[in-house]
């Protein structure tokens, strides 16, 4: 049902109880995750917990996701957070967001324990047998979760079938390069270039900014 | 940084180099400042691959585990990346080593106990430090939070705590002026928490979306857009709530990266629309709406 379209009679602004108000900090929980950084970083143990709440669902989502086996998941989740703590102060928002400096320490540290040779055992065994039993963490993060998953989703969508595969089996896989070329039968260069190529389709995609 | 080693930025931020070639790219990223930052976007962007799996509670007893090595924990001083000794780097779980989480701490690396030279107090110009912040929910950092950053810097590791309070200081000051914006977010909360919550995504003829989330019961919306093609300065794009009773502005999206709330009435069937108007909107929409969608 197209409104009919009619001449604006005037530039006023309609009045402030009928209008949308831009979220300032476009921030869903306060403080925010590089707010609570900051403050960790002199020591604040109740904004460490409160970081840990709101983050480690995600963290451990992740971890998961790459290291399946649960128990060492568990550990690794833990260095994590510890590791969260002893480098807080090394965060800086001017280079990146806060959930970006926490996931990349969380996926470097469960991908460098499923290249060891244990968990990388563990981890084949399980190949196939994985069995997220996830628990729903509260209805807001579910609200997110359906958001942010569309959206990459939708971004997936616009890579190449190769392009997605061999950035799955990176991320999600904990595979490096050579093996994902090894996986796909490729050259080592020929999966670089696609991993690449697919990271900058994904990055304009999702509208990251850096 | 060469051509050889620029395509490694992609398995760089998705953690698929093997040691060796990381530090390479390491040292590379260090003098090739574009390739850093192509590298940052994609750390960015591999966040958001992680954002898109479903989350999953830890057991609780890993919190007060890992809460109870923090008192033991050393905390690092805020030396940049690029001095870190490799020692720092993050290293394999042992995973041979027992699951108990009681290790009294993390082994010091070597960089816990060298005492860095005063470090710089950084100014980023707000432009440019908005303009490297991804825009999104949880990656919003208030400027405050970089001033408190900066103050800790400058003052923490000089001089061990004493300039403590002083941050402690900001800190508060800070969180009043934060007040209001929490205030807002607190509305989106409220939203997300209800018990009726939908979401509709409703696609733009110009490309773009815009994805609304709302809660009749609650009598409040939020409006995300995604991907709106950018608008020349005198124009903007505007919001309407639209049903039998006539056509209302619901505000201005004033940079097409910001989500906005709604509160009061959702009548049934109301149709939201999407305009683009002169800057400073209109009383009523002179165009056909580029996107519209109907809360049923």
């Amino acid at each position: 049902m197209p409104p009919e379209p009619t001449p604006a009679d005037s530039a006023r602004r309609v009045p402030a109880g009928d209008e949308l108000r831009p979220l300032r900090g476009e921030e869903l929980r306060s403080p925010s995750p590089a707010d609570l950084l900051a403050r960790i970083a002199l020591g604040d143990e109740d904004a460490f917990s409160r970081l840990y709440d709101d983050s480690a669902p995600l963290l451990f989502g992740l971890i998961r996701r790459v290291v399946r086996d649960v128990a060492i998941s568990e550990e690794v989740l833990q260095e994590v957070f510890v590791e969260v703590w002893r480098k807080a102060a090394r965060f800086e928002a001017h280079r990146g967001s806060a959930r970006g400096w926490l996931c990349t320490i969380a996926h470097r540290r469960a991908v460098d324990t499923v290249r060891s040779s244990e968990a990388a055992r563990r981890r084949d065994s399980e190949e196939g047998l994985l069995q997220m039993e996830q628990q729903v963490v509260d209805v807001q993060e579910e609200a997110i979760m359906r958001v942010e998953s569309r959206r990459v989703t939708t971004a997936m969508g616009a890579l190449t079938a190769s392009q997605a595969e061999a950035i799955r089996l990176a991320y999600f896989g904990g595979y490096s390069h050579r093996e994902v070329a090894a996986r796909l039968d490729i050259p080592v260069g020929t999966a670089k270039t696609r991993i690449r190529d697919g990271m900058i389709v994904l990055r304009d995609r999702l509208g990251v900014t850096a | 940084m060469n051509e050889q080693k620029h395509t490694m930025t992609g398995a760089w931020a998705l953690n698929a180099l093997d040691a060796e070639e990381r530090e390479q790219v390491r040292r590379c990223l260090e003098e090739d400042p574009e390739a850093a930052a192509e590298a940052a976007g994609f750390e960015e962007t591999a966040a958001e691959l992680a954002a898109s799996l479903p989350p999953l509670a830890p057991r609780p007893e890993l919190k007060a585990a890992v809460m109870a090595r923090l008192s033991t924990t050393r905390q690092l001083s805020p030396l940049s990346e690029e001095e870190l000794p490799e020692a720092d780097a993050a290293e394999p779980v042992a995973t041979a080593q027992s699951r108990t989480p009681s290790s009294p701490s993390a082994a010091p690396s070597a960089d816990d106990t060298s005492t860095p030279p005063s470090p710089p107090a950084r100014v980023v110009s707000l432009d440019r430090y908005r303009a490297s912040v991804r825009r999104g929910r949880w990656s919003a950092v208030a400027a405050a939070a970089l001033l408190l950053t900066t103050i800790a810097g400058a003052g923490l590791w000089n001089s061990e705590r004493i300039a403590e309070q002083e941050a402690r200081t900001s800190l508060e000051a800070m969180a009043t002026e934060q007040a209001s914006a929490e205030a807002e977010r607190a509305t989106l909360s409220t939203i997300l928490a209800s018990d009726d919550v939908a979401h509709l995504a409703v696609p733009s003829q110009d490309g773009g979306s815009l994805q609304l989330m709302y809660s009749r019961e609650q009598q409040a919306m939020l409006v995300q857009a995604a991907d709106l093609p950018t608008l020349p300065e005198d124009e903007a794009y505007q919001l309407w709530m639209i049903d039998d009773s006539g056509i209302t502005s619901a505000g201005m999206l004033q940079d097409p990266a910001d989500a906005v709330t709604h509160e009061g009435e959702i009548p049934e069937d109301v149709t939201v629309g999407l305009t683009i108007e002169p800057a400073g909107g209109s009383e009523q929409p002179t165009m056909d709406p580029i996107a519209a969608g109907v809360l049923s």
